[in-house]
């Protein structure tokens, strides 16, 4: 959790924004964040509600609750694939049945192939629009790094498409 | 592919827009309330092994270097009052004593301790969960005792908490202590230590899905215990003709630290109808007022803001200090309204049903408040929100 407070944004001063505002203004952005790192709705759903968990536990101290939050989620996101690789051992792609259900198409197949950082600094740049350096914020790594994870993820989803 | 990709930002944001994401507020309370059970477990076991750990080790340590020894202290609390008695020896030992137990007149003065017997304050049982309260020093009228110790047992544990119940001028109720019992034998309940003054009659615990608990208050205390794994209830205070005085969460606070007078600190009773009443004559636009009404509602527990109190109808400065107060002293972090059902009486006035979501506390679901227009906007009446207030304890 280094580097959480880093300011990423304009800082929210926790104590004029409730948790509530918070909340409701900022679940279905991070429910879609987590869905195109997971590929699950029902993951997604639970792993955001696990980050509100931990930003309500941490509220009084969290000068920047938005960069906090969505770092909860991009790790948990993570952590998520790492382990469901673990368990399945399927190399190559991870099926994921909802993605149809919801009108996923062939190049969103192919970005959940991509390994977790390189997915998640994608759509972090392109669904979020977020800037390199919010980006490294966000991974806890440096914004050359983050250059690097999306030059490797856009190579890799052209050789998927390919 | 390049760095500014439109088809890659256009398909993400497709494949996201078919995400139904609604706030899950029901699920987000109960993991919070989770989390905080959890970390009160873990707070509790290495407690409960520091208490273990210290008096074992100190025995061994005892035992090693005084054999001959033995405690020569004489337990003072029991079932009716009588003693436990150990040899009286030559050691010396210090006796070895609980904290909250009481030790025999002289024989250990200046142990930290209370010196003279607890008094038997009052037992009884609620739902199989058998209640024997003590206390040292009670001080009798409006005052409630001090040092208090509360034994329960149910047929599968037994349990018993300390509580410090200062002579202090005592509001109408006051949540003193809030104790769980039965974790580890899965019989998971919850013993709350009440103190109030003498307008009240009778105290009542009610706690979703775990039922409810009363009695009639007793030295200016109640102890109240219900089966319940969680404690985000409710403790209402009940004047003698059975009205509501007062509403608190079940939440540990610390009395007041002055001198033993009586209050007569008055809380906005709390009741609301239990129903909503039969439609009216409607709006115009009956789906645009409802959503109106809906929006009050969401906006009006946003006090803090000037566009929280714009929506109350009757505002006045008493309503955003009184909310201010009782959010600072409960330490509540935010305060949410859903409307579940709203019935217009007249084109100018609507009945609705709404669930409060008090975080960190839970919800307080089925509530009946009115709304009317005013100046051609929907707002919340006062008196509504008022009532809310003194679920706090809180008064406009």
């Amino acid at each position: 959790m280094k580097n959480l407070e880093v300011v990423v944004e304009p800082i929210e001063a926790a104590s004029s924004l409730s948790f509530a505002e918070f909340y409701r203004d900022n679940y279905g952005r991070m429910v879609r964040l987590a869905y195109l790192l997971t590929g699950s709705l029902e993951t997604a759903q639970d792993l955001v509600q696990d980050a509100f968990v931990r930003t309500h536990r941490r509220w009084e101290h969290v000068a920047s609750p938005s960069a906090y939050v969505r770092r909860a989620v991009v790790n948990a996101s993570s952590s998520h694939l790492r382990r469901r690789r673990r368990e399945r051992r399927v190399a190559g792609t991870i099926r994921l049945d909802q993605a149809a259900a919801l009108g996923a198409d062939e190049l969103f197949d192919a970005l959940r192939v991509l390994p977790a950082r390189q997915r998640a600094a994608l759509v972090l740049r392109f669904y979020e629009d977020q800037s390199e350096a919010a980006i490294a914020a966000t991974l806890g790594c440096r914004p050359g790094t983050v250059a690097s994870l999306i030059h490797r993820g856009l190579e890799g989803l052209k050789k998927e498409l390919t | 592919m390049n760095n500014d990709d439109p088809e890659l930002r256009m398909k993400l944001r497709r494949a996201a827009d078919a995400v139904p994401a609604e706030p899950r507020w029901d699920d987000l309370t109960r993991r919070i309330d989770r989390a905080g059970r959890r970390r009160f477990r873990a707070l509790s076991a290495v407690v409960v092994a520091a208490l273990v750990a210290g008096p074992a080790a100190g025995f061994a340590a005892g035992r090693l270097t005084s054999p001959s020894t033995s405690p020569s202290s004489r337990v003072v609390l029991g079932e009716t009052g009588s003693t436990v008695s150990s040899p009286p020896t030559t050691g010396t030992v210090p006796p070895t004593t609980m904290p909250g137990f009481g030790v025999e007149a002289g024989s250990n003065p200046g142990a930290g301790v209370p010196s003279e017997p607890m008094d038997r304050l009052f037992n009884r049982t609620a739902g199989q969960i058998a209640l024997r309260v003590f206390g040292i020093g009670a001080g009798g009228g409006t005052c409630a005792p001090i040092d208090m110790t509360v034994e329960a047992s149910s047929p599968s544990w037994i349990s018993g908490s300390t509580t410090l119940v200062t002579t202090s001028a005592i509001p109408l109720l006051t949540v003193v202590g809030v104790h769980p019992a039965g974790q580890a034998e899965g019989g998971l309940a919850t013993i709350v230590v009440v103190a109030v003054n003498s307008k009240v009659a009778t105290v009542r615990l009610q706690i979703p899905g775990g039922g409810t608990d009363s009695m009639t208050a007793d030295h200016g205390t109640a102890v109240l215990a219900a089966w319940a794994g969680q404690t985000a209830g409710t403790v209402q205070a009940l004047g003698k003709s059975g009205q509501v005085l007062a509403t608190a969460p079940v939440v540990q606070q610390p009395l007041p630290a002055t001198s033993c007078v009586a209050t007569t600190a008055a809380t906005t009773p709390a009741t609301t109808p239990a129903t909503l009443p039969a439609p009216g004559a409607q709006p115009s636009d009956p789906a645009a007022a409802k959503a109106d009404v809906l929006n009050a509602f969401a906006q009006v527990y946003q006090l803090n803001s000037p566009a929280g109190s714009a929506y109350v109808a009757g505002w006045t400065a008493a309503i955003t200090d009184a909310m201010s107060k009782v959010m600072k002293q409960w330490t509540i972090k935010s305060v949410d309204a859903q409307v579940t059902d709203a019935v217009f009486t007249s084109p100018t006035t609507a009945s609705v049903e709404y669930n409060l979501q008090v975080m960190p506390f839970g919800p307080f679901n089925s509530r009946i408040g009115n709304a009317v227009l005013d100046q051609g906007v929907w707002k919340v009446q006062a008196s509504t929100v008022c009532n809310d207030i003194a679920l706090g304890g809180g008064s406009c």
